[in-house]
């Protein structure tokens, strides 16, 4: 910039250099987990008792996060699952609570580190309902630039929105595996190849929602509205 | 200029430094489809019909930008490839309206052509169909932007050959839409020469020329080579 050599980067990375110039690399590299040493800052959101920015040794559970320091899920709720890295991030369940929060890791269960956003949902939230919403999101994101992203997220939505009208079919899953895959690998940018993981995600995790929405027409959560149909006895 | 050789789908070819996969496999006699690249005119990667396998890259690579190099190994028509390919098409014909029967390009459309070869005969994703706007305000031109898929040849034409830049992309992701000048009626355009590239490039009925029936409707690409060449070796006429 203006001739001269110029640093672009996160401000998350700035915010850490004067710490690090100050007590040195090792004293960085000290905190965390080994493959991925330092902090980061999780935007904790949902439902959850304190709610903020908070920064945490790389590796710290889910758990932690979440009892000790989000003083956890309010009474009367139950916890289901975490969305990570934001938008087109993935979703955590219950049974990784205790996973370190690494980027290997994360990345094994199908989720992102990602812009770090941390939301918590409780049982009343439908994962296909969750998957819509992320979707709209990347859809009106969308340049338009690229096919795959700008027709193919708009094609994602829909599918999504008429699983939780109830009018879902079985070979919606097939579909949307296809245009996943295609987002994924042929997308311009990291929006496109990015988008698909919240379906991938709760697809992974929380299938049988899916299932029942399609199968019988019902939302396990109780969130999305299905018109009841009157069976011929 | 050195020469690169290089191996596509098998068989070993050469190339010149600097050459895209593209123009070379093209060169060969290797087809590789794509909306978006119009050979003398700038590419994109946007159509992303042309990716291809690259060996050593994890990544499917857009043909039309990516430069050939020593000992290369490149697959242009696996079958995840002609898959990709496949949707990638399906998606174009349910993002707008692409009724064949109807279109004033029906048997000379570069997207039609494409279903064909891969076998594209139906459609299994729910139509948009969105109802877009019909420009005849140009005397001699009309721009449906039910049939654009987008590609922005014309834009780039226009800006790149004849050196007017009357196109733009106005709006974004699904809202977008090819504009004349600052979103006047063609027909009003202070810019447009009125030369009618963008209309020639045009791969889709998008662009059209009035008063053609469809059995006269065909679009001649040849025209871009000459002038591209000519200006190359400044053949110019005094």
């Amino acid at each position: 910039m203006w001739s001269h050599p110029t640093l672009i980067n996160n401000v998350e990375t700035f915010a850490n250099i004067p710490a690090i110039i100050e007590k040195g690399g090792d004293w960085f590299a000290a905190i965390g987990a080994s493959a991925s040493p330092g902090t980061k800052v999780f935007g904790l959101a949902g439902r959850v008792a304190l709610a903020g920015l908070v920064e945490v040794p790389i590796g710290t559970s889910l758990r932690t996060i979440l009892s000790e320091i989000g003083g956890g899920v309010p009474s009367g709720y139950e916890f289901k699952a975490a969305q990570t890295g934001g938008p087109a991030g993935g979703c955590i369940p219950a049974q990784y609570l205790d996973l370190p929060m690494d980027y290997d890791s994360l990345t094994g269960i199908g989720a992102t580190m990602g812009s770090g956003g941390l939301i918590v949902m409780d049982t009343s939230s439908c994962m296909v309902d969750i998957a819509r919403f992320f979707m709209e999101f990347c859809m009106e994101e969308s340049c338009g630039k690229c096919i795959p992203c700008r027709a193919g997220t708009v094609q994602m939505l829909d599918i999504l929105t008429r699983i939780t009208c109830g009018e879902g079919a079985e070979n919606d899953f097939p579909m949307l595996a296809d245009l996943s895959g295609l987002l994924k690998e042929t997308s311009l940018c990291g929006l496109g190849q990015a988008a698909p993981n919240p379906v991938l995600s709760t697809l992974r995790h929380f299938r049988s929602e899916y299932e029942a929405h399609i199968r019988e027409r019902r939302c396990p959560a109780g969130h999305c509205r299905i018109p009841r149909v009157e069976r011929a006895v | 200029m050195s020469v690169r050789t290089l191996e596509v789908d098998g068989r070993i070819i050469t190339a010149l430094e600097g050459q895209t996969i593209f123009s070379a496999a093209c060169d060969s006699g290797i087809h590789i489809p794509g909306l978006c690249h119009l050979g003398g005119l700038s590419d994109v990667g946007a159509c992303r019909l042309c990716l291809v396998e690259v060996e050593g890259q994890k990544k499917l690579q857009a043909s039309c930008l990516t430069r050939v190099a020593e000992d290369m190994v490149v697959r242009t028509k696996t079958s995840s490839l002609m898959a990709y390919r496949r949707l990638i098409v399906e998606l174009l014909f349910v993002e707008r309206n692409h009724i064949c029967s109807v279109c004033v390009l029906n048997g000379a459309c570069e997207l039609q052509d494409l279903a064909a070869d891969l076998g594209v005969d139906h459609v299994r994703l729910n139509p948009q169909y969105p109802k877009l706007a019909v420009d005849l305000s140009h005397e001699r031109f009309g721009l449906d932007h039910n049939r654009c898929i987008l590609c922005t040849r014309c834009l780039r034409v226009c800006d790149e050959v004849e050196g007017a830049h009357t196109w733009d992309v106005a709006g974004r992701g699904r809202n977008s839409t090819i504009i004349s000048d600052l979103g006047e009626p063609w027909g009003e355009s202070v810019s447009c020469t009125s030369c009618g590239k963008c209309v020639q490039v045009c791969p889709t009925g998008a662009l059209f020329s009035k008063g053609k029936t469809v059995a006269e409707m065909h679009k001649d690409r040849s025209f871009l080579s000459y002038i591209v060449t000519a200006r190359e070796k400044k053949l110019w006429i005094r």
